[in-house]
């Protein structure tokens, strides 16, 4: 029998030369071939037609059953063999697993706490801007005025230079000396404007200055008399004094403060009347002064300003 | 007839391992099917005769062993087993035998699956064609070709193949 020699060159994966020429035993090899794999394919094809048409206790069922029989302890055994292998897979799998839920939920709770945040302070807002549109809409707003609602971008940044910046400016009609209050009472007045941005120098700077009345109750009602000038303290974060109010006046603790608005022939102050500025926080007087010694308590927190209304004049 | 000796009880352990051990298993979603990979490598290495014997044997141990039904598998993988060993006889088994198993390894995964659900259509069993191609199918498919070549190695070492043993290839020279 001659040996088989192969051609020895660079070989595709897919065979270019084809057998050259088949000879009789291997036609006879691959005929028998196609038998084996016709009869393999017909008894698969009748095992599954018997098996399909006949009872469940007939004899192809029977005798799945007993060679099931015979596999099971062949298949206990691999199962107890493999157990501790899937154990460790299972542990390993169940410690990724539970490392990734750890992280996931770690970030849905940051991402939750974000959320509660941002609703948080949208409800602060909501409320804040039900305040502000209460007090345009309600009688206390100053006729003869146009509100102007903007957002405080820069606060004081010391002490002793009591001045904020709004994000709005000349276009949304801003103009210089234009009152700013809030809800609350007065802010101060625009100092500085551009087309899209405000200063505004509270009424806690020393260089404020602004004509109020005091408007307090007594036995016979509502008394409205005592006009003086309200200032910073002469000390920084000590509140307002309210300057200029004779002895002979009366004026009690706790007593509103508000803007008098007072107009002359040549003047006029730059705030419209009965702005609420503060409370009289105490009352003195000694025999050498002229004035009482009034110091007044801020009605408007300045240390949490978000939001201000700028009044302007309307045309 | 040696190769048969040698490979039924190996393919008939190998089916009880895949079905106990294997696809309890599991990897990404779908185990891979270790039965199937060693039966394209026995066919690829011996043949389409010794591969459609395997085939059916595998087959008859895996309906006995899930009481499915029997013949359908044994059907099935006498298909393959033939087919991927008549593809082993027109590739070349000297040289790129890793692309040539993975090939043959990809031939018989979707050719499987593809007479699964054909089968179990003839049949009137409905087949959630969606979730089984993509929960179950491609991991398998994936873990099949990542198992190829080292199974197919092994089983050369085991039945001792050198090329010019194949006594259905008659080369030029």
């Amino acid at each position: 029998m001659p040996r088989q020699r192969t051609v020895r060159l660079p070989r595709p994966l897919v065979s270019q030369h084809r057998p050259r020429r088949v000879r009789g035993s291997a036609g006879r090899s691959r005929a028998q071939r196609r038998l084996v794999v016709a009869a393999l394919i017909l008894l698969a094809l009748a095992l599954t037609t018997i098996y399909l048409r006949e009872a469940e206790d007939d004899a192809l069922h029977g005798a799945q059953q007993r060679g099931s029989e015979i596999l099971t302890p062949l298949a206990v055994a691999g199962e107890r063999m493999a157990r501790p292998f899937r154990d460790a897979y299972s542990y390993v799998e169940g410690l990724a697993d539970a490392r990734a839920d750890a992280e996931r939920m770690r970030r849905e709770l940051e991402r939750l706490r974000r959320q509660v945040i941002a609703n948080e302070t949208a409800v602060a807002d909501a409320a804040r801007y039900e305040r502000i549109l209460r007090y345009e809409t309600g009688p206390r707003f100053p006729d003869d005025f146009d509100p102007v609602v903007a957002r405080v971008t820069q606060v004081p940044s010391s002490p002793f230079r009591q001045e904020i910046v709004v994000a709005a400016g000349t276009s949304a009609g801003i103009g210089i000396n234009d009152p700013v209050v809030t809800p609350d009472g007065l802010v101060g007045r625009v100092i500085r404007v551009s087309a899209t941005r405000a200063k505004i120098r509270l009424l806690t700077d020393q260089q404020s200055a602004v004509s109020a009345v005091v408007v307090g109750s007594s036995a016979e009602g509502i008394r409205s008399g005592a006009q003086g000038i309200v200032q910073a303290a002469s000390s920084a974060g000590a509140g307002l004094t309210l300057d200029r109010v004779g002895k002979e006046e009366v004026v009690n603790s706790g007593d509103l403060v508000v803007t008098s608005g007072f107009r002359t022939s040549e003047f006029a102050s730059l705030f419209p009347p009965k702005i609420a500025i503060g409370a009289v926080r105490s009352v003195g007087q000694q025999d050498i002064d002229l004035f009482k010694r009034i110091q007044v308590e801020p009605i408007v927190d300045f240390e949490s300003l978000t939001e201000v209304i700028v009044l302007a004049p309307k045309q | 007839m040696i190769d048969l000796v040698k490979g039924l009880p190996l393919l008939a352990v190998l089916a009880v391992g895949q079905i106990t051990i294997v696809n309890p298993l599991e990897l990404i979603d779908g185990p891979p099917d270790l039965l199937l990979v060693a039966l394209v490598a026995l066919a690829l290495l011996r043949g389409p005769v010794v591969g459609a014997i395997g085939g059916f044997w595998t087959g008859i141990i895996v309906d006995v062993a899930t009481l499915d039904t029997l013949g359908l598998t044994s059907l099935l993988l006498v298909l393959v087993g033939y087919g991927i060993g008549r593809f082993g006889d027109v590739t070349t088994v000297r040289s790129a035998q890793l692309p040539r198993v993975l090939l043959a390894v990809l031939i018989a995964t979707i050719g499987l699956m593809a007479g699964s659900i054909l089968i179990n259509f003839m049949l009137g069993t409905s087949v959630p064609l969606g979730p089984v191609l993509v929960r179950s199918f491609l991991p398998t498919l994936a873990l099949n070709l990542v198992l190829a070549y080292p199974v197919f190695l092994l089983l050369r070492l085991l039945f001792r193949v050198h090329v010019r043993q194949r006594p259905e290839v008659v080369s030029a020279g």
